[in-house]
């Protein structure tokens, strides 16, 4: 019965982990934010505010209604003005020059393979060598010399010339790394997993287990406007000089903080024929530009009707699924302290909300399961204890016998929990786009955390009652 | 001859309500090979005094010596020692483990002192014919009549060869027989293997299997009577 019970809550506890990790649906998370859709059709204007230090002076501005934007589709707040570092010019993407075979397309304005590869940053440090995920970019220094005012999207050492496509030369997100920025001049070690063959859909299949080593110059870094979040004031803030106007809600230009690397197009090519054993082609996800969002989202309906084995996602679209939200907070005025914090929501707002609750409560549930059977378990066998104590046993003889019980019933009930639900949910780990070898990690994980858990609160929970048996006299455990 | 067993000023007060004196005051010495009978109304701290005397509760006042050991000097741990070592017990409701076998609940005692396998199991085959259960030894105590349990108890009370064997309302939940029954295998054991009892009963009926009789009466030693002639 006791088995049965951690059985039901390790089942319960490995179910709800699998939903909120996604993992039921044979989702990767990071990969699937990654790729988003096979079509991405971004409108092309984008408001962009100046990055700011701790030295910066803001000051408030109202959006210009001269501004072509579709931000405030993105952020409806940015209508009531945004705070800007004080004389940073706005600045928009410019239109760009469309592909050949494609310029006579109506609403089209530009249009981009998405040079995108999975991969890691070896770090070394004095405690040992680390690798942290990134996305390794592929960049047409053509197009983004003409598209981006490079000054201000790179904001330490240099850009990529266009002479240097197929070196080994690499930018970096400042935003992206945290403490492991890799700094501009040093050297750049990336870890690129093997992709071997497509599934039927198209998808390259990333093999974790076989990894290629490549080295790069970090020629400097960059950092990419995201847009505008609310920003909460976490101290008062002083209207009559600063962004405060009455009733109006200022707001906070964020950055893109993915830790990504750029490397030119056909540095990128070269990296790609070398971990797949193919020229680069094609990628599934193709950047479509227009010139607004309106347009943007006609072309992703007629794309989608179209295409109808594609993804076609508008971004603000892939934003929504993509679940990250930014949130602005300013902490101090003096000096002028804002925190940016991401919120990760995995990648549908309402399925994760309700299935994040569920889960919690499953887990719950789980938890007090185990800890009821255990308390359960002790309290019917009083007389049991008083028998093993009237024959010898000591305190810690019934301590040890029980906890070792308790041990065996936890381990195996959480395992067998563990399996029956894993083993269900394996089918959809082959039909999903995880690796063998990710799958692995992430079952692992699962059950180090499931059996953890039984294993931990059995004990725990064990623990209590037949500690307080084992110091209660034996008489009054004889006439229980 | 000098008590193996001794009690002085034994006392016991339960905290409920206002406290409870369960047993007010009890001097006893048993020596070895003595066969006591202790008696008394219902609640006159009979089985107090037994649990007492076995260690498996603390007196509020007084103390006992066990072979020169007192038990107010024993830590929990010591206490256990000593009961696994000098004592042996049997209940008036069996107190076997139902998952056990006859066989196993016989050696569990003996395993608690990390007796070797081989004489774990002749030891426990000699017990089991002793006490006339060899045909049940593969038996849960849920297969057996209540005799047949108490038999049973009674073959693990005495599986480490005990200083002393305590024995609270042996017969309480057995019929006429079987009472007369476990009361002779007592005796048995006590006159030919020379074991020490201390049998508690409400039954002053059995007083005839005595050495000695202690009669008890509201929390106090009323009266000890000596049976120098149930010796044969």
């Amino acid at each position: 019965m006791i088995i049965l019970s951690m059985m039901v809550a390790s089942a319960l506890m490995t179910m709800t982990l699998a939903l909120s990790s996604g993992y039921a649906e044979g989702a990767d998370l990071p990969w699937r934010q990654m790729i988003g859709a096979d079509i991405l059709v971004y409108p092309n204007h984008f408001i962009f505010g100046g990055p700011g230090s701790a030295d910066t002076s803001w000051e408030w501005r109202d959006l210009s209604p001269d501004l072509p934007t579709d931000a405030t589709f993105f952020h409806p707040g940015l209508a009531e003005g945004y705070l800007s570092p004080v004389g940073a010019p706005p600045a928009t993407f410019d239109l760009a020059a469309l592909p050949a075979g494609l310029a006579g397309v109506e609403g089209i304005a530009g249009i981009d393979a998405g040079r995108l590869l999975r991969a890691s940053l070896v770090v070394e440090t004095a405690a040992g060598r680390s690798l942290v995920p990134v996305t390794l970019r592929g960049r047409d220094i053509a197009a983004d010399t003409e598209r981006f005012d490079i000054g201000d999207v790179v904001i330490s050492g240099r850009y990529f010339r266009l002479s240097q496509d197929g070196e080994w030369v690499a930018l970096v997100n400042q935003a992206g790394f945290g403490q492991n920025l890799p700094p501009t001049g040093g050297r750049l070690v990336v870890e690129v997993p093997t992709l071997n063959g497509r599934t039927a859909d198209g998808t390259p299949l990333v093999d974790f287990s076989v990894s290629k080593t490549f080295y790069f110059i970090v020629y400097g870094q960059y950092r990419l406007a995201l847009g505008s979040v609310p920003l909460e004031l976490g101290v008062p803030l002083d209207t009559s000089t600063g962004p405060g106007q009455a009733g109006a809600r200022p707001t906070w230009p964020v950055a893109i903080d993915e830790p990504e690397v750029w490397v030119p197009a056909g540095t990128f090519d070269k990296i790609y024929e070398e971990v797949s054993g193919q020229p680069f082609r094609f990628t599934r996800q193709l950047k479509i530009t227009t010139a607004s969002l309106f347009e943007a989202k006609t072309l992703a309906a007629e794309l989608a009707a179209a295409l109808p084995d594609c993804t076609v996602l508008t971004v603000p679209q892939e934003v929504a699924l993509s679940g990250i939200r930014y949130r602005a907070r300013l902490t101090s005025l003096d000096p002028y302290v804002v925190k940016v914090l991401r919120q990760h929501f995995a990648h549908s707002t309402l399925a994760l909300d309700v299935k994040s609750q569920l889960s919690l409560l499953a887990f719950a549930v789980a938890g007090l399961l185990v800890v009821a059977n255990m308390y359960i378990l002790v309290t019917q066998r009083r007389r049991e204890i008083g028998i093993l104590k009237a024959v010898g046993a000591s305190g810690r003889d019934i301590l040890v016998l029980f906890l070792t019980e308790t041990l065996g019933y936890a381990l195996a009930g959480s395992l067998l929990g563990f399996l029956g639900v894993r083993l269900l949910t394996l089918a959809s780990l082959f039909g999903s786009r995880t690796s063998l070898v990710e799958g692995g990690f992430l079952t692992l994980t699962t059950a180090g955390v499931v059996i953890g858990l039984t294993v931990g609160t059995s004990l725990v929970f064990g623990f209590l009652p037949a500690w307080e048996a084992a110091r209660t006299p034996t008489a009054s455990l004889l006439s229980d | 001859m000098k008590p193996i067993l001794e009690a002085t000023s034994l006392a016991r007060r339960f905290p409920v309500g206002d406290g409870v004196w369960a047993l007010k005051r009890a001097d006893l010495g048993v020596v070895q090979g003595e066969f006591v009978l202790v008696t008394g109304p219902s609640g006159c701290g009979k089985t107090t005094l037994l649990n007492l005397l076995g260690g498996l509760d603390r007196p509020t006042r007084g103390d006992i010596l066990l072979r020169g050991t007192a038990y107010s000097k024993l830590d929990e741990s010591g206490l256990a020692r000593l009961r696994r070592r000098e004592l042996g017990f049997v209940f008036q409701f069996f107190n076997l483990l139902s998952d056990l076998t006859a066989e196993e609940n016989v050696a569990l005692p003996m395993r608690m002192i990390g007796l070797p396998k081989a004489e774990m199991v002749t030891r426990t085959k000699e017990l089991l014919g002793v006490v006339g259960m060899s045909h049940r030894s593969n038996h849960t105590p849920l297969e057996m009549s209540g005799g047949e349990q108490q038999r049973i108890a009674v073959a693990r009370a005495l599986a480490c060869s005990p200083t002393i064997v305590l024995a609270d309302e042996p017969t309480g939940n057995l019929d006429s027989r079987n009472s007369e029954d476990i009361m002779e295998l007592f005796r048995r054991f006590n006159r030919e293997n020379g074991q020490t009892f201390v049998v508690v009963s409400h039954d002053p009926g059995f007083s005839g299997y005595a050495d000695r009789v202690v009669r008890m009466h509201d929390g106090e030693v009323a009266e000890v009577e000596k049976k120098e002639s149930s010796r044969p």
